[in-house]
């Protein structure tokens, strides 16, 4: 036996009143364990969804980076259109791979559900290198490709029919695209000439997504480009840091949030252990005649609130971990733009950080307690209770 | 035999509201070692006032006292912590088990605080002695009333004190455990322990070989007394 042992044996004589404060130690790690997370995740899944997306810039007519953040990756209309001639032109410039057109449009179903159609050219699929088609590209003007969910939703297969009242259109599903974990999942796709016509829209475009044959000659093509009249371009830098920005108020609110579960709960340890504390001061003064010094007493009281903290440290993480799927969907429909893919991932970094904070938390709630037991004198064995 | 335990003119003050206690008033007293001490009296007469500064639990407020060679009044917090921890033994009328400790290491508590390692068979001879040898593993919420006093007695000797001090150890006790302790304390004393004993009880004060009687702070009676 040593003095953990009898630590951990106090803690077990107020099986009630521990478990509660591990268990609110147990929330507020896990809290902190998902906020961690998710402010690591979230860059990576949206670095990563940039990444896929292959557009270096888009160009649109003049607008704010906002509307250019939601039309790259969430889907969304803006009133003024580019002349298609500017299409030409920029696939025209030098250092420029693919310069492909979208018009974007979306239609509010029965349910009041927003449903997205980008008409694309061909050579969208330049932008979309990671795409796997089941079934085929466009076959002619009526067809359709639908994203993984588009195609769950509808409950449509290659070859199936498609009706929208809304554009009073109907349509044949030439392929579905594979799940890609990102926006795409949920579009509708048309041909770029359909598009035009059926939202009566013939030679205009939303946006221009480009890519570059090479990256280092970036800010040379974008000069040229933002020479075009009408033609404002939003790098895809400038899309991210847009969406970060987006997200910034609701991570400050996650994170005051937090804030106030970790002081609760850390109130909460200091006032069990000080009460045991209470309760244990004549037990702490027998234990100072038999030979234990101050030091002793304070180690104690310390290491049963590091093991309380340790023990809900790691409950909480495991339980963050439990449950990071449901954090993750709840997240996706919190934040205004969520990139796909999992924000709450198994970082060893951050599982390792939630329990030390926890742990150290644990040390920090044990010193007032500490100090209060390791004055307890001799003679409180012999007080008259 | 040589004084184990010397008090020099001891006084002890404490207030209590306005009211300045005496509570010990010059007590002059030699206890040599190997003498089992009863000390009575009626309540408020500063027994276990006299018991703490014996155990170097409390300091005197003028006076001095000297425990197995040292001078308590010129000790720090250490020395003293040393001292109880090495010299004396301790037994209350609550017993201060641990509960969620078996009697067995309950009795090992005390080598938690001090250099003394490695005891468990040393604990295992002690709780034989008390008789409770096939109850070491138990807990102090199974074990009687009795037992429980004579798991701390067995802990109060484990690291070999000189001085064994027990303030009312039959206090909570019935008839039949109280007698088993009288006899346990009995034997520590045939085995050459220094006892003092703070009792309210005429059973266990005509047991000890010297009796003290306190009256208001001061020695009103000091004797040698026979075996009944």
């Amino acid at each position: 036996m040593n003095l953990l042992t009898l630590s951990l044996k106090n803690l077990q004589r107020r099986k009630l009143r521990t478990s509660l404060s591990m268990t609110g130690v147990a929330i507020a790690t896990a809290a902190l364990f998902s906020l961690l997370s998710f402010n690591t995740g979230f860059d990576r899944a949206l670095q990563e969804e940039m990444a896929n997306s292959g557009i270096h810039m888009m160009a649109s007519t003049e607008g704010c980076p906002l509307e250019a953040a939601s039309l790259a990756l969430h889907g969304g209309e803006i009133p003024k259109f580019l002349d298609v001639r500017r299409l030409l032109e920029i696939s025209d410039m030098p250092g420029i791979r693919t310069a492909a057109g979208m018009l974007i449009f979306s239609l509010i179903e029965e349910e009041g559900k927003a449903i997205f159609f980008y008409g694309v050219g061909d050579n969208y699929r330049d932008l979309k290198p990671h795409w796997k088609i089941r079934g085929e590209w466009f076959t002619g003007p009526d067809s359709i490709i639908l994203g993984t969910e588009a195609a769950r939703v509808e409950k449509r297969e290659v070859g199936d029919k498609v009706y929208f009242p809304g554009i009073d259109a109907e349509f044949t599903v030439s392929g579905i695209v594979e799940r890609t974990g990102s926006e795409d999942d949920g579009f509708f796709f048309l041909p770029l000439a359909t598009a035009q016509k059926v939202f009566k829209k013939q030679g205009k475009l939303t946006a221009v997504g480009i890519s570059l044959a090479n990256v280092e000659e970036f800010e040379q093509v974008k000069g040229k480009i933002e020479t075009l009249p009408d033609v404002y371009v939003v790098t895809k830098d400038q899309i991210m840091q847009q969406i970060s920005s987006l997200t910034g108020s609701s991570k400050t609110l996650m994170a005051a949030v937090l804030v106030v579960a970790l002081v609760v709960s850390f109130l909460g340890v200091i006032n069990t252990v000080l009460m045991s504390v209470f309760e244990m001061l004549r037990e702490f003064g027998y234990m100072r005649c038999i030979g234990a010094s101050p030091g002793h007493i304070f180690r104690i009281v310390l290491f049963e609130t590091l093991l309380l903290c340790l023990a809900g440290g790691v409950l909480g993480t495991a339980f963050g971990m439990a449950f990071a799927t449901v954090t993750d969907q709840w997240l996706h429909e919190l934040l205004p733009y969520a990139p796909a893919g999992r924000f709450i991932l198994f970082d060893p970094v951050v599982i390792a950080a939630s329990i030390l904070f926890a742990t150290l938390a644990g040390v920090i709630a044990g010193i007032i307690p500490g100090l209060k037991a390791a004055h307890a004198s001799p003679m409180e064995a012999v007080r008259n209770v | 035999m040589s004084d184990l335990i010397t008090l020099n003119k001891v006084n002890k003050t404490f207030r209590r509201g306005r009211e300045l206690v005496h509570a010990l008033d010059g007590i002059d007293l030699n206890i040599q070692a190997g003498e089992f001490v009863a000390v009575a009296g009626p309540s408020g007469s500063g027994k276990s006032t006299l018991l703490n500064i014996v155990g170097a639990m409390d300091q005197v407020t003028t006076g001095k006292v000297t425990i197995a060679n040292q001078d308590v009044t010129a000790l720090n917090e250490k020395g003293l912590t040393l001292l109880r921890a090495d010299t004396i033994g301790f037994v209350f009328q609550q017993f201060f088990l641990q509960p969620t400790l078996t009697a067995r290491e309950n009795v090992l508590l005390p080598t938690l605080f001090t250099r003394q390692k490695h005891l468990e068979s040393r604990a295992d001879e002690l709780l034989a002695r008390v008789g409770l040898a096939e109850r070491a593993n138990h807990l102090p919420d199974e074990l009687s009333g009795g037992e429980m006093q004579r798991v701390a007695i067995a802990r109060a000797l484990i690291n070999q004190p000189k001085i064994l001090l027990a303030d009312e150890p039959t206090g909570n006790l019935d008839s039949r455990n109280a007698e088993a302790i009288y006899g346990l304390l009995d034997e520590l004393h045939e085995d050459g322990l220094t006892i003092i004993v703070v009792t309210h009880s005429e059973e266990l004060a005509m047991r000890a070989e010297r009796r003290i009687h306190l009256l208001d702070g001061r020695i009103s009676d000091d004797k040698t007394q026979g075996k009944e």
